[in-house]
């Protein structure tokens, strides 16, 4: 036993590759729950902002650099997203908020493309219209049954970033699949 | 059904549970104000406090103002900040 | 195939150059591309399309759109057979195959249509006089020959090939209508730049411009239909949904809609979608629909709404007949004759109820076509199972037969405003209108055109143009309102005669579907069922598929005539979702068979699957249950084997279901304390503790063992069934009733793989695992000790907690790591001896110590009634404290906990058998309890059982039954401890 790796298992094992839109599962990253301590929002702000240079979100938005991103998904609660290797923020926020290590409870994708903006769209009982749902919007909401955070990425063309409880991988993915074959073969009157 | 989470924006109710008529108030010791406060109801046909829970989505506890008679919303707020 | 005889030369929205197959009761016949498969029908002379429910009367189509009531056809065959499907709303499609119901053997011989001599038995009323003696002929003779004959269609019974969908969308204003009042709104708003969807049922946009002569500023009102489309089509803002019908108003602007694909669509396109819409306001222009007259034989094949006569000759080129009778009550039917004329159709007659009537609207009438005003119709005749003759009677008293094979009758229209008393709005009579009109429609709701009574195209224009500025002022939008554009304006606006002919013979029909007649009114009426609701329920009136569309205001007026009330003091019964019929298929979309559900998996989930494992539902979870190993007989022999595994050597169990939450803060110690009934602010960092949760009114909640991780965390366990309903009490408790504590919490359950290692090796497993980076031994890592620890270079977590009395460990790590930690035990493990084991194992293990679960924790048990009471504490308060200690559950005789064994060693005992004292008679008065949890222990070679027992502490030692009627179990047993194996190294 001693003496042997570790490998990081991807959550989506099989891979969900369509034409119509891409998907891909992220790694190489780690995802904190934030939560500030009671009355401590304006601090933890101002500690955010100069450790990370980063606005902390008040309300359901992401904010993000080269080093780190920020989703509010609740009030006094965040998600932070940090690449690995990056200094482990206890070490940053200490004592300002709770952080728990949420790393692998999480699939992480990331769904690209006009196509995947309009599958999402009819899926997600969230308005995810470009002026309702813009780049920098979240929301922690339900594909189907399953309860995910979901954000408009700030770029060019659409992006999204779906948080999955891992559990749930398997059936999202069927679920992404079923909605690249719906594109697929559109044309309904 | 749609309800306007003051975090979230206004979503479709299966997004949401009911736990049933706001009552003020903590745990009680006297036998009976803690039975009126978990069992009692004034269940108005009228505009009634409720509190929500958005499972689904941020997790908040509401209160949801609602007339029973007409379903229409009249206001939505966090719990914790109207104690 | 014939092009169809009732073809017309030209004219017509068809598309001439595109034929079309199809069938008809095994008839092959032509239509073209735009027909629907009534109209195709018309076409080709089928006058007979069906049988009518009740009296199996030969009946044809009588209207051309949703209204109609008899061309309830089944299209296609197998398991794609779609059962009374109205014909005139089904796009015609190559290869389309249809039959006709409700008739055997033959739609021209039907033996049931002796039903109609044995009709003075089959009144209104008859299924509440009839049938019920003798009382036991129900079961055995009655029921089963009325569920033969009863019916219209027959549904095929296989599963259904097809793909449903679901799917949202959202907009600023949802149009529901596309006729003139519906374009226009869509596209004023649409030109303000609002986000606007626009519903129509129908395939192509334009609702009555399709079947009506008029004009739109100087185009036909089709051709100016057509050109709105165009540029709706090219707004970005603006989605069109055809085929489209809206089934639904909920509260706060929520609409549900179905959604059918075009019949050309291939395999892989979902037969119907079921779109969830959430609108800030909407415009309901869902048009009116005409009602026929009552008069008596007026259900003939043949005799038609004198507005489908007109849709069938000027959108589909087809007539009815070539002798065709028009009876009006208003200038409105007056326009059929008009439009026949054009087209080269000879009308015999045109009938007014009305004794005078303009020149204007006498002059739309072909020259020399008979004029009768002040006459009714009275009867008709019928050769070959098709209208031949009516029978007019004259203002004098005349009578005349004049022969017709079509006859058009226009009784005034109805608007279709259903939608706008989903939500409770009323419909009122209007005089002006001589119809229903909605009153109060939902907020932010406008109802536009015919819908609103406007029947006029001008009116209804206007309207639309009205509505739209309504409802962009509401939502603080722009609507672009050019000039209604000019239209022909058409006789319609004025009030036509309700009351039904007098002196007719034969069975004058209100609710075609459903066979109602103005006899069946007056009887119900003379029975005292006089309201519109206790009408509606005795007689069946307007319950079919067709909801009263054409029935509903004839009904009430027939009331009202008979109870000498006014019209306006009727009130209609209330329509509710859904507004038209809605496939099962399309409200569970793709969500069936395997994907009802969403699953969770374990992170050992496909080591599992390849060895052996047999999955159990644990709610959304998938749980290995045991790991059968090749050779073994049952799953007996394989749960005895894991359960001997762990007793006698060790095993592995994936445990990462049960919910995990992080609680954190200056305040956290205080808050579980609050809620759990013992304390854990006292209790170190480093150690963990059971505690148990109570609900508010006192009955236990949850159970499991919490860690204390450091001076302000602490990791809550629960049970798998409670993870999420826990973390939402904790929530709930936080939020609501102490929102000043300063605590954070979050759920972890999905963060962490968590395996339990137990049996008397545990250890040396654990020590192999850890290497020598971490000492397990009992001096350093006593019972009850929870720490994060190092697992070669990954953050774990170490916990020794024991569900099953033996010594044990649970390892967790982080849950993308958790495979491989899985694999790594196994590994460590195989020099012991190491199984992995399921929750059927785990189950017999954790019932072989007395601890309770889900079976005993039901919701109606104590502490105290579980022998827990001891953990309450009296120093502090908890959630569920007070009402605990109420009298009732209390008391002295409730069931408590208890162990059983049967008296007769290789007795089984049954889970749910009851308890009764030996010889007492089995009733509720003497029932004694239950027993909950059952097992074949191993270790004890016998069944065991776990039960809450009336006094049950008092008894230890007696004899009583445990009672199974249902599986005929009977068996003695002998009240013991619930602990059956005492804790070994735990």
């Amino acid at each position: 036993m001693a003496g042997e790796t570790w490998t990081a298992e991807p959550a989506l094992t099989s891979g969900v590759s369509r034409s119509a839109f891409t998907v891909r599962e992220l790694d190489g990253v780690r995802i904190w729950t934030v939560m500030a301590r009671a009355g401590g929002v304006a601090a933890l702000a101002e500690r955010v902002e100069a450790e990370y240079g980063l606005g902390l979100p008040d309300g359901p938005r992401r904010t993000a650099n080269e080093g780190a991103a920020l989703l509010g998904i609740g009030p006094g609660k965040w998600l932070l997203v940090q690449p690995d290797g990056s200094p482990p923020p206890a070490g940053r926020l200490g004592g300002l908020a709770a952080l728990v290590d949420q790393t692998g409870g999480f699939g992480l994708l990331e769904l690209r493309g006009e196509a995947a903006r309009e599958a999402l769209g009819r899926t997600v009982a969230v308005d995810l219209a470009p002026g309702a749902f813009p780049p920098g919007s979240v929301a922690s909401t339900l594909i189907e049954d399953v309860g995910i955070v979901l954000a408009a990425l700030d770029d060019a063309a659409p992006a999204y970033q779906l948080f999955v409880p891992r559990s749930f991988i398997g059936s999202v993915g069927e679920m992404i699949a079923r909605w690249a074959d719906a594109g697929r073969s559109a044309g309904s009157g | 059904m749609r309800i306007a989470c003051p975090y979230c924006g206004e979503r479709d109710a299966h997004e949401f549970t009911v736990r049933g008529e706001a009552r003020a108030g903590t745990l009680e010791s006297d036998p009976g104000r803690e039975f009126a406060r978990v069992y009692e109801r004034a269940n108005p046909a009228g505009p009634t406090r409720e509190f929500w829970y958005h499972g689904a989505g941020c997790r908040s506890w509401l209160v949801v103002e609602r007339d029973t008679r007409s379903h229409a919303i009249l206001s939505v707020a966090y719990a914790k900040a109207s104690q | 195939m014939s092009l169809g005889i009732n073809r017309l030369a030209k004219g017509g929205l068809i598309d001439r150059t595109k034929r079309i197959g199809f069938s008809f009761d095994g008839r092959q016949l032509a239509g073209y591309e735009g027909d629907t498969l009534a109209s195709a029908l018309v076409a080709n002379h089928v006058k007979l399309v069906g049988r009518s429910f009740k009296y199996h009367r030969p009946r044809g189509l009588l209207g051309a759109g949703a209204e109609e009531p008899n061309g309830l056809v089944a299209l296609g065959a197998g398991a794609r057979t779609e059962a009374n499907t109205k014909a005139t709303l089904v796009e015609l499609f190559e290869g389309l195959e249809a039959t006709s119901q409700n008739r055997f053997p033959s739609l021209r011989l039907d033996l049931q249509a002796m039903n109609g001599l044995l009709s003075p038995f089959f009144a209104a009323g008859f299924y509440y006089k009839t049938f019920m003696w003798p009382r036991g002929f129900w079961e055995r003779l009655y029921e089963p020959a009325i569920r033969r004959a009863a019916g219209l269609g027959r549904a095929s019974t296989a599963p259904d090939p097809d793909r449903y969908e679901k799917a949202n969308a959202f907009c600023d204003v949802l149009v529901i209508g596309g006729g003139p009042a519906g374009l226009i709104a869509a596209h004023d708003l649409g030109r303000g730049g609002a986000r606007v969807i626009l519903a129509e049922q129908d395939f192509v946009l334009g609702g009555r411009l399709l079947a009506e002569r008029l004009t739109v500023g100087d185009a036909p009102g089709a051709a100016w239909a057509r050109e709105v489309e165009r540029e709706l089509a090219a707004m970005p803002n603006v989605t069109i949904l055809r085929r489209t019908a809206v089934f639904a108003a909920y509260d706060q602007g929520g609409f549900a809609a179905v959604e059918s694909a075009a019949p050309d669509a291939g395999e892989g396109v979902a037969r119907q979608t079921l779109w969830r819409i959430a609108a800030r306001a909407s415009i309901l222009a869902t048009g009116a629909v005409e009602r026929p007259i009552v008069f008596g034989g007026n259900d003939r094949p043949g005799v038609m709404l004198a507005s489908a006569v007109r849709s069938y000759v000027n959108r589909f080129g087809a007539t009815p007949g070539w002798s065709v009778a028009i009876l009006a009550s208003s200038d409105d039917g007056w326009s059929t004759a008009a439009d026949l004329g054009a087209a080269g159709v000879p009308v015999v007659a045109v009938i007014d109820r009305r004794e005078e009537v303009g020149e204007a609207v006498k002059a739309l009438a072909p020259r020399g076509t008979r004029l009768i005003l002040g006459g009714e119709v009275v009867g008709s005749q019928m050769r070959r199972l098709a209208l031949s003759a009516i029978d007019v009677l004259a203002k004098d008293g005349t009578r005349t037969r004049i022969n017709a094979d079509c006859l058009a009758m226009a009784g005034g229209w109805t608007p279709a405003a259903g939608l706008a008393t989903h939500l409770g709005g009323k419909m009122h009579w209007s005089e002006k209108v001589g119809a229903p009109v909605a009153t109060e429609a939902a907020p932010g709701m406008f109802i536009a055109g015919a819908a609103a009574g406007a029947f006029a195209l001008r009116a209804a224009l206007a309207g639309g143009a009205g509505a739209a500025r309504e409802a962009a002022t509401l939502l603080g939008l722009k609507a672009v309102a050019p000039e209604v554009p000019v239209a022909s304006d058409e006789f319609g606006a004025a009030v036509p005669i309700r009351l039904p002919a007098r002196k007719s013979r034969g069975p004058a029909f209100v609710d075609f579907q459903n066979d109602v007649t103005a006899k069946d009114i007056k009887l119900a009426v003379q029975e005292g069922f006089a309201s519109p609701e206790h009408l509606k329920r005795y007689t069946t009136l307007g319950m079919a598929t067709d909801q009263g569309r054409t029935s509903g205001v004839n009904g009430l007026a027939l009331l009202a005539e008979a109870t000498g009330h006014a019209m306006a003091d009727l009130a209609p019964t209330t329509a509710r979702p859904p507004d038209s019929p809605v496939a099962i298929g399309a409200l569970a979309g793709p969500r069936r068979g395997r994907a009802f559900r969403s699953i969770r998996r374990i992170s050992s989930h496909c080591w599992a699957e390849e060895n052996g494992a047999v999955f159990g539902e644990a709610g959304l979870w998938l749980r290995p249950r045991w790991y059968a190993r090749p050779g073994e007989a049952d799953w007996l022999t394989t749960v005895t084997r894991e359960v001997n595994a762990v007793r006698g050597a060790v095993g592995v169990c994936d445990v990462s279901t049960l919910g995990k939450i992080d609680v954190q803060g200056p305040d956290a110690g205080a808050f579980l304390d609050r809620v759990y009934v013992n304390t854990f602010s006292t209790l170190p960092a480093g150690k963990a503790r059971y505690g148990v949760m109570l609900r508010e009114d006192g009955i236990v909640f949850d159970d499991g063992v919490t860690a204390r991780l450091g001076e302000d965390r602490y990791l809550v366990s629960t049970t798998t069934a409670n993870a999420v309903r826990v973390m939402q009490h904790l929530e709930y408790c936080h939020q609501v009733l102490w929102p000043g504590l300063d605590v954070q919490m979050t759920s972890v359950t999905e963060a962490w793989g968590q395996y339990a290692i137990a049996g008397p090796r545990s250890r040396e497993v654990a020590g192999a695992l850890f290497g020598g980076g971490l000492d397990v031994s009992d001096a350093a890592f006593p019972a009850l000790t929870a720490r994060e620890v190092d697992l070669d270079g990954l953050g774990a977590r170490l916990f020794r907690v024991s569900f099953s009395g033996e010594l044990a460990y649970e390892v967790a790590v982080p849950a993308n790591f958790g495979w491989q930690l899985f694999e790594r035990i196994l590994r460590a493990g195989e020099p012991f001896g190491i199984a992995p084991y399921g929750t059927e194992a785990l189950g017999v293990l954790r019932i072989e110590r007395g601890h309770v679960a889900g079976n005993e924790i039901n919701g109606q048990t104590t502490a105290g009634d579980l022998g827990l009471g001891r953990m309450m504490s009296a120093k502090k308060d908890f959630v569920g404290k007070t009402l605990a200690q109420r009298p009732g559950l209390v008391a002295a005789d409730r069931p408590v906990l208890v162990g059983v064994r049967p008296v007769e060693a290789q007795e089984r005992i049954s889970g749910g058998a009851h308890f009764l004292d030996m010889g007492a008679r089995p009733s509720l008065e003497n029932d004694l309890g239950h027993v909950t949890s059952v097992a074949f222990s191993p270790s004890l070679g016998a069944w065991i059982g776990l039960g809450l027992l009336r006094r049950g502490r008092e008894r230890t030692g007696e004899t009583v039954r445990a009672y199974d009627p249902v599986r005929g179990r009977d068996t003695a047993v002998k009240v013991v401890s619930p602990i059956f194996i005492p804790e070994r190294g735990g």
